[in-house]
């Protein structure tokens, strides 16, 4: 769809740079990451657990949550928990 | 028959996982099925009967954990503690296995017989993935039986297995958890200690408290109580059902034995504790499930694209309220138009006109054709827009655009203090406050749950749309639908300001954490839409209806009480006219006329019920209309009032449909009801209704709601609630009728808002001194 990409297009809403400090916050579309560390009880339990395999759906600038797909659950998370969990590019 | 009903079988899962399906299933109740976290957010109880058994089940809220972070996993967390059922019957969504297991090891180690219902079996097809069930019995050590509650596969083996429940009551499953190497040192460190310092009597030793003194109300885990491994590693984790009550020595222990695994691992106790519990369940499904592919939701994911999209989200999720309301207030309207004809006419009419016959007196004539047929038709004629409703609000819910609705107000609601699981309680507010201020109990924080509480009667409950019909269908006809959506606008623009109020001077503190399952989207079906309309309507006609009902018999009866001539007005006294009228000056500077008492008593009555306001109007107004002798007795024909009926149906639904194409399409309005003359001549102008309901929209809610928020946040609130509300509606509705009289000139009267909105905020400011003035539970 014409809107699916808009975030790393930068059509007006939020261009971003691949950033250093390796957070989910931080972490682009589309792109499957591995979960370093995650601090959080609650969204480590709900499978977001060191070692496993997360797919960010939707990550926007405007936005203070970010959308995640842990298997085949997805799950909302607030940048506030996001920024506390470190996770590592595994597939673009 | 064996009646087994003293065995407690308690049913638990993960949300979503079709646990309230399986519970109906079961037990052949009719509990409501959502597709939103948080559907089940008390215990309910049902009765299953199988080959000549019965017993109790108990469907428990759904959670992701045992840790009882939100008052829903509380719940379910202290019903196995303190009831320790005979069978925990756990639901297991077989397309989800990793996540939903990590619950099922949680509960194993409780040392409680179990049995494991993998779910949606019918699923993992699609999914391409197979499952090897006697491993996973061999792992898990306890009953695994693939079923698909929705279509009602396995099912009857599950009912069999669980009514041999005797047969494996004292059969714990032996499956052990690899923790971490630290984690055992360090429990093998707390149970010599314990072993040391407790002697004979641990729990003397541990606690200021003791087991006898642990209830439903208050519980608390002992030592002893549960196994012993299990409740070194709670303690670890620092359950609050275990370190309640500890002595502070034996904290301190615990504290560093923390510290020291934290330092060791870099990793805090609780998280390596799940994450041990992780890595059993990974290598159980690894062993467990075979799959090919890697199955992904692209349906729900695409249309996710367009509903969450940052831009246009929000005007999305607006405009998908609009539609709600709009669909409801137009669509009805033929309805109601047919309602009051046919069912006015069979009931009120037809009625009389058999009494009339048959010789009864007069008084028998009011009571049963007036009161109770008038009263019917008053109920049914709001049926139409509270079905419609409560149908928009069943097809959001079970299409799973509920939650994707909290995380579109998120944004906004973080601006007022409250995360975007706040607006779940809030959309359910439309429907009832009552299941809304339970709904609270799915958010995690106390702050959130207590704002959110407090902001839920803003939002305008599906009581409110007879009274705001009635008045819309008289004053704004034209735009009654508009009209009726810009009052719940209002009200949502109060919510507003009261939240940010709070925010900045009661719950100065940092919003709660925002953590939610995207439900996948569902194509909602004819007969789980209709079900749950059913299910919320027959609510509203049996306790609503029987309160107008009632509320408008009382009416008639009381207000035909002749007290004494009043010489000077002409009119005779009844109990209620004076109680208005003591009443009234009160209301006086938000419009409310010295004669228009009846508004006044509406009030009152409506703080019970706000149904109730309408049955007032409708009861006083009969009153009125009977002692001026304006009793028709002519002949009644019901095919002649079936046949006009219908054609007024045929016109309304063409009305309808151009209004609903074009929301700003004029109609000839046709006065033709007393209820519109009546209206008409106790409000002398619009401004004294939009005051009028505005002081409705905020005031007070009602009487169940106030229960409601005193059972799930204690007394302090409740009563807060209810003079802020109060207060607040008498400011807004004073401030807005004396700005429209501004052209007449200022008024003294215009000082008394302002300075009760002074008054309103000092109250804010003392309550904000100490939290615990103002909560006293949840």
């Amino acid at each position: 769809m014409w809107f699916k990409n808009r975030a790393r297009k930068g059509c007006g809403v939020c261009p971003r740079r691949r950033s250093h400090d390796n957070s989910l916050e931080s972490a682009f579309e589309e792109e499957k990451y591995k979960i370093v560390s995650n601090p959080h009880r609650k969204s480590f339990e709900l499978g977001l657990f060191n070692g496993n395999i997360i797919e960010v759906i939707r990550n926007s600038c405007n936005q203070r949550n970010i959308i995640i797909g842990v298997n085949d659950s997805r799950y909302i998370i607030s940048k506030d928990i996001a920024r506390h969990i470190k996770v590592q590019l595994v597939e673009a | 028959m064996t009646v087994k009903n003293k065995l407690k079988i308690a049913l638990i899962g993960n949300p979503n996982s079709g646990k309230t399906t399986l519970f109906n299933a079961l037990t052949g109740s009719n509990q409501y099925v959502g597709n939103w976290p948080g559907v089940t957010v008390e215990k309910k109880s049902g009765i299953m009967r199988h080959n000549d058994y019965e017993l109790e089940i108990i469907d428990l809220p759904g959670i992701y954990s045992l840790n009882a972070q939100s008052l829903d996993e509380k719940i379910a967390r202290n019903f196995i503690v303190n009831e320790k059922p005979d069978l925990i019957l756990n639901i297991v969504d077989a397309g989800n296995m990793e996540r939903n297991l990590y619950l099922t090891m949680q509960i194993l180690q409780y040392r409680r017989p179990v049995l494991v219902a993998l779910n949606m079996i019918d699923l993992l097809e699609k999914m391409d993935m197979q499952v090897d069930y006697d491993n996973m019995r061999t792992m898990l050590n306890c009953p695994v039986l693939p079923i698909s509650a929705t279509k009602k596969e396995g099912l009857t083996e599950l009912k069999d297995t669980i009514v041999k429940v005797e047969d494996f009551k004292n059969y714990i499953s032996n499956a052990k958890v690899a923790y971490d190497e630290v984690i055992f040192q360090s429990i093998d460190r707390i149970s010599k200690y314990l072993q040391k310092e407790g002697g004979n009597d641990i729990n003397a030793y541990l606690y200021t408290k003791q087991p006898e003194s642990c209830s439903i109300e208050d519980p608390c885990i002992f030592y002893g109580s549960i196994d012993q491994q299990y409740f070194l590693l709670r303690l670890l984790e620092q359950d609050e059902l275990i370190v309640k009550n500890m002595n502070h020595q034996f904290t301190s222990f615990v504290n560093r034995e923390r510290e020291k695994i934290a330092k060791h691992t870099r990793m805090q106790t609780e998280l390596l504790i799940a994450d041990g519990i992780y890595g059993y369940v990974r290598g159980l499904c690894k062993d467990v499930i075979s799959r090919k592919t890697t199955y992904r939701k692209k349906n729900s994911d695409s249309l996710d694209q367009v509903f969450l999209n940052s831009i246009f989200g929000l005007p999305m999720f607006i405009f998908i309220m609009y539609l709600v309301f709009s669909l409801s207030m137009t669509f009805s309207d033929p309805f109601i138009g047919f309602i009051e004809s046919f069912f006015g006419g069979l009931f009120v009419d037809g009625t009389r006109s058999i009494l009339t016959m048959w010789n009864f007196p007069e008084f028998l004539k009011i009571f049963i054709a007036d009161g109770i047929g008038g009263g019917l038709m008053t109920v049914l004629s709001f049926v139409p827009p509270i079905f419609f409703i409560f149908l928009c609000l069943s097809i959001l819910e079970d299409s799973g655009y509920m939650a994707r609705a909290a995380f579109v107000m998120d944004r906004v609601m973080r601006h007022l203090g409250l995360s975007g699981k706040a607006v779940i309680p809030m959309i359910v507010g439309f429907g009832c406050t009552v299941p809304a201020i339970m709904a609270t109990r799915t958010l995690d924080s106390k702050r959130d749950r207590v704002m959110t509480i407090l902001l839920l009667p803003f939002i305008q409950c599906g009581a409110k749309i007879p009274v705001y019909t009635m008045f819309a269908m008289v004053f704004f006809r034209q735009y009654a639908g508009i009209a009726i959506f810009l009052i719940y606008l209002l009200g949502i623009f109060f919510a507003f300001i009261s939240a940010i109020l709070f925010k900045k001077l009661l719950f100065i503190g940092h919003t709660g954490e925002f953590v939610m399952e995207l439900p996948s989207y569902h194509l909602p079906t004819w007969n789980g839409i209709f079900t749950h309309t059913w299910f919320k309507l027959k609510s509203f006609i049996f306790r609503a209806g029987k309160t107008i009902l009632i509320v408008m018999i009382l009416m008639t009866l009381v207000n035909s009480l002749p007290l004494y001539h009043n010489e000077k007005d002409n009119i005779t006294e009844t109990p209620l006219t004076l109680s208005g009228k003591f009443l009234t000056p009160l209301f006086k500077p938000m419009g409310i006329d010295k004669d228009n008492w009846h508004a006044t008593l509406a009030l009152f009555t409506g703080f019970f019920a706000k149904e109730a306001i309408v049955g007032t109007f409708e009861g006083l107004n009969l009153s009125n209309t009977l002692s001026e002798g304006n009793d028709s007795e002519g002949g009644f024909s019901l095919a002649e009032t079936f046949a006009e009926s219908v054609g007024e149906l045929k016109d309304g639904f063409v009305e309808a449909f151009h209004k609903f194409i074009n929301p700003l399409h004029t109609e000839t309005v046709e006065v033709e009801e007393t209820d519109e003359h009546y209206l008409k001549g106790k409000f002398k102008s619009v401004h004294q209704v939009i005051a009028y309901l505005l002081f409705i929209m905020i005031y007070a809610p009602c009487m169940a709601s106030i229960v409601a928020a005193r059972t799930e946040a204690g007394s302090r609130l409740a009563i807060f609630q209810l003079i802020y509300l109060t207060v607040l509606a008498w400011i807004v509705g004073t401030f807005y009728y004396q700005i429209s009289q501004l052209g007449n000139g200022v008024s003294w009267e215009m000082i008394l808002p302002i300075v009760l909105s002074f008054g309103l905020i000092i109250l804010i400011k003392y309550y904000a001194k100490d939290e615990n003035k103002l909560i006293d539970r949840g």
